[in-house]
């Protein structure tokens, strides 16, 4: 290749590769918000420690589920669950999903499987309770099934501490003000529910390993059986 | 093998292939951008097939639709999470992979004759793909989902009076993005656009065949000293890259989904909420920037449009009769401007919603009309020059 | 040697690409498969409190349909036994347990068969308890030994095990080993 040739690859290999490193990985122009989170919290919150999980999901089920949901873990509002129909449309409607190692201990009772009543249901037949919660805080207040994906751990440590600090005018009352560590403990739960059981994470990590060195090894001995090939037929 | 016996006797499939893969040649000089092809055709192979799996599972109804895809597919269907991530990066790469495509056209002018059509079926696909994503993007029903296809299917009710909101209300079916629009949606992406895709796709490598793989040089080659034959020559190289590709795709998979399964729609679609931030993905931004940076919202839409019908016309815009950037340094240059100008107006569309970034879209989207007006002027120029040197023959145009 | 070495490159992407088929195939066949949430069906708990003798509630394991049934005690059985080879099979397995619970899914061709505490007249059994399947006439004990009629074995019997005041179908005890007579 000439020099022309050369340069001219260079420049476009870069700009290709720069282009989708922008717009794919990170973006210089458009900044991100950061939200403080201490490296003591940050650790609890990534441990995958059963206790801490264990403490979060304590926290959630008595005090943020006064007016939040988790469907995706069983868990329902507090005026949810004294309704007296709430067993039998537990037991009528509800999907059973298997919750995995980090979180089948907190549904013994339902061998390991957590009572997930899709929207519908939930909707109709605790209307008059999800009526009251959204005449009380203006809307019913979000599902927290998703919530640690869609926010990320910064965002929710601080969030639980003190709501206002970060939507000023929001109708969530600051539950865990100045209690860190209880804030800790609810992100762990709810990346819990979010995220693959350390086990399943080094899976999948294998999983991709595998695939990678695979394809690389299988492009390369495409590449050589066709230089053979070649070689063969006199050109290359 | 008997069984390879039996076939071949029925169907002469390896005469085929000699005939069609190895005695038919191809130019030695084929550059490594001709693999984006390939790539594209397993591409949307690879949606295809992990479309087909989510499909199984996925509810197209909105009060089913997120949980069906964020619950059952990701955590209850065993590799389900694999699936859906295939899908969203491979919607993604195969996107990355048409534009590549598309410019390696530009650049080595393969839409020129005899390749015109060529050309305009392959503006036709990236079209229906453009539909395609868009029509896919509103399935998971994530606040993503529901907003920014919410935008764009406004967009069209930028042509003022009765055709603007007639055409906006066709789109979705009603006066607001709810179940008709998803069931409508749902059955654009998964059925009626792949079929016609597929169609079309086909037409396009028939086309390609019959008028013969561009030369990157422009010239015309000699095929009996010159050419090589497509398999193995270009068959198995393309293979390998294939495997790269691939390599590359599972890699983002495996360990890099954040961009391809955006936070924000992990959130249920909330009608009633627009979040802080919507806009398009990357493949609409460029478009969403032109849009965005002219103030009155007619112009605007008549602008990216014309942007569209530009890119369909190059054929007839760039008539010279000298092929390939390689051979013509004027559109060598405006290309780079062509690239440079899709590119940041592409990087302007994440920026926010602001005068300033405006400023810097309009600059941009003028640099983009400067390639386009700037086409029959170097063909012009390009024109006068071949018949000074006597160059007729390629005025007539020729093999290559 | 060069014709060797072209085939030995050609035999190793031929593996390559067996590898890849299998690799891709088996993520699809898995998702294809039972998930664990199909587990839950396996083990059904039956609280039997409530049951008074001579009962027989249906219930579901594992997609089928499932007799729990309670006999008084002491039971004494009159009606006749079928001299074939599955003679008192189920009588055997059940033993003297008074709740139990049996596949309620006729061997012949699938019908749930009824539950006739004090027989049928017309089928020449007054006063016998027994199952009649109405499809074609075929007859059990309450235990689900086939009679008579077209019933070629003898009802299932899923594991099961009494735990206090609930039989966990599914779970192994007194019934160790699925007698399954509908594959």
């Amino acid at each position: 290749m000439s020099l022309g040739n050369i340069l001219k690859t260079i420049f476009f290999t870069v700009f290709v590769v720069g282009f989708f490193f922008i717009i794919w990985v990170k973006n210089p122009f458009v900044q991100e918000q950061e939200y403080p989170l201490p490296a003591k919290y940050r650790a609890m919150i990534y441990s995958d420690n059963p206790q801490i999980i264990a403490a979060g999901r304590q926290i959630v089920t008595q005090q943020c589920a006064a007016c939040h949901s988790l469907r995706y873990d069983g868990v329902y509002p507090l005026s949810v669950k004294s309704d007296p129909n709430y067993p039998t449309i537990i037991k009528q409607f509800a999907k059973p999903v298997p919750s995995d190692s980090l979180l089948a201990p907190f549904h013994q009772k339902t061998k390991g499987f957590a009572m997930y009543l899709p929207e519908d249901p939930y909707s109709a037949a605790f209307a008059s309770e999800l009526h009251t919660l959204k005449s009380q805080f203006g809307k019913v207040p979000p599902d927290l099934s998703t919530m640690y994906l869609a926010r990320g751990p910064e965002y929710l440590f601080n969030w639980v501490q003190n709501p206002g600090k970060l939507m000023p005018g929001t109708a969530m009352p600051a539950i865990l003000h100045g209690q860190p560590k209880e804030a800790a403990e609810v992100v762990a739960y709810l990346r819990a529910v979010d995220t693959p059981t350390p086990a399943e994470q080094t899976r999948r990590f294998e999983m991709g390993v595998v695939t990678l060195a695979f394809l690389i090894f299988f492009g390369i001995a495409i590449y050589m059986y066709r230089g053979r090939l070649l070689d063969k037929m006199g050109l290359h | 093998m008997g069984l390879a016996k039996f076939i071949e006797e029925r169907t002469h499939l390896s005469q085929i292939f000699q005939e069609q893969m190895v005695d038919y040649k191809v130019p030695k000089n084929l550059t490594f951008p001709y693999a984006f092809g390939i790539l594209a055709i397993i591409a949307f192979t690879v949606q295809i097939v992990s479309g087909m799996i989510l499909l199984m599972y996925y509810k197209p109804y909105d009060t089913l639709a997120f949980d069906s895809a964020a619950l059952f597919i990701w955590k209850v269907i065993p590799y389900g999470w694999l699936f859906r991530s295939i899908h969203a990066a491979g919607a993604n790469f195969f996107l990355a992979v048409i534009y590549l495509h598309m410019f390696t056209g530009i650049y080595y002018n393969a839409y020129k004759k005899p390749r015109e059509l060529v050309w305009v079926m392959g503006f036709i696909i990236y079209f229906l793909l453009l539909l395609t994503a868009l029509t896919g993007y509103v399935l998971p029903w994530g606040q993503l989902s529901y907003w920014a296809t919410e935008v764009t299917v406004e967009i069209p009710g930028a042509i003022p009076g009765v055709i603007g909101e007639t055409i906006s209300l066709l789109m979705r079916g009603g006066y607001t993005l709810g179940n008709i629009a998803l069931g409508r949606f749902f059955a654009l992406h998964v059925l009626i656009l792949p079929l016609i895709l597929l169609g079309v796709v086909s037409i396009h490598l028939f086309l390609v065949r019959a008028a013969g793989i561009s030369n990157p040089d422009g010239k015309p080659y000699d095929k009996k000293k010159e050419g090589v034959p497509f398999h193995p020559y270009v068959t198995l190289k393309e293979g390998a890259v294939a495997m790269f590709y691939l390599a590359l795709f599972f890699f983002f998979v495996f360990f890099y989904m954040k961009e391809f399964l955006p936070a924000t729609n992990w959130e249920p679609a909330n009608p009633l909420q627009t979040p802080a931030e919507i806009a398009p993905e990357w493949y609409l931004k460029g478009y969403y920037a032109i849009f965005r940076s002219i103030p009155n919202k007619f112009i605007g839409f008549v602008t990216f449009n014309l942007v569209l019908a530009l890119l369909l016309l190059l054929p007839w815009l760039d008539f010279s009769p000298i092929r390939s950037a390689r051979r013509r340094p004027l559109f060598f240059a405006m290309y780079i401007v062509f690239i440079f100008a899709g590119s940041a107006l592409t990087i302007v569309g994440t920026l926010p919603a602001t005068p300033q970034v405006a400023k810097v879209g309009l600059f941009f989207t003028a640099l983009l009309f400067l390639f386009f007006i700037s086409l029959p002027i170097i063909s012009f120029i390009e024109l006068g020059y071949a018949k000074a040197k006597g160059e007729v023959d390629y005025a007539k145009g020729g093999q290559q | 040697m060069e014709a060797s070495r072209r085939d030995f490159m050609q035999y190793v992407v031929g593996a390559f690409g067996a590898v890849a088929a299998v690799g891709a195939a088996y993520p699809i066949l898995k998702s294809l498969g039972p998930n664990a949430a199909a587990a839950l069906q396996s083990k059904v708990d039956y609280d039997v409190s409530q049951l008074k003798p001579m009962d027989v509630r249906i219930t579901s394991w594992k997609g089928f349909p499932v007799f729990v049934m309670m006999l008084p005690t002491p039971f004494n059985w009159s009606g006749p036994e079928r001299n074939n080879k599955y003679k008192n099979h189920n009588r055997d397995i059940l033993g003297n347990h008074n709740v139990y619970a049996i596949i309620g899914k006729c061997t012949h061709l699938g019908c749930i068969p009824l539950w006739k505490p004090d027989g049928d007249p017309g089928v020449h059994l007054p006063n016998t308890p027994i199952f009649h399947c109405p499809c074609h006439g075929s007859l059990y004990t309450p235990w689900g030994d086939n009679i008579s009629g077209p019933a070629p074995l003898p009802l299932g019997v899923p594991p099961q095990t009494l735990n206090g005041n609930t039989l966990e179908i599914g779970t192994p005890g007194f019934v160790k080993k699925f007698w399954n007579p509908y594959v």
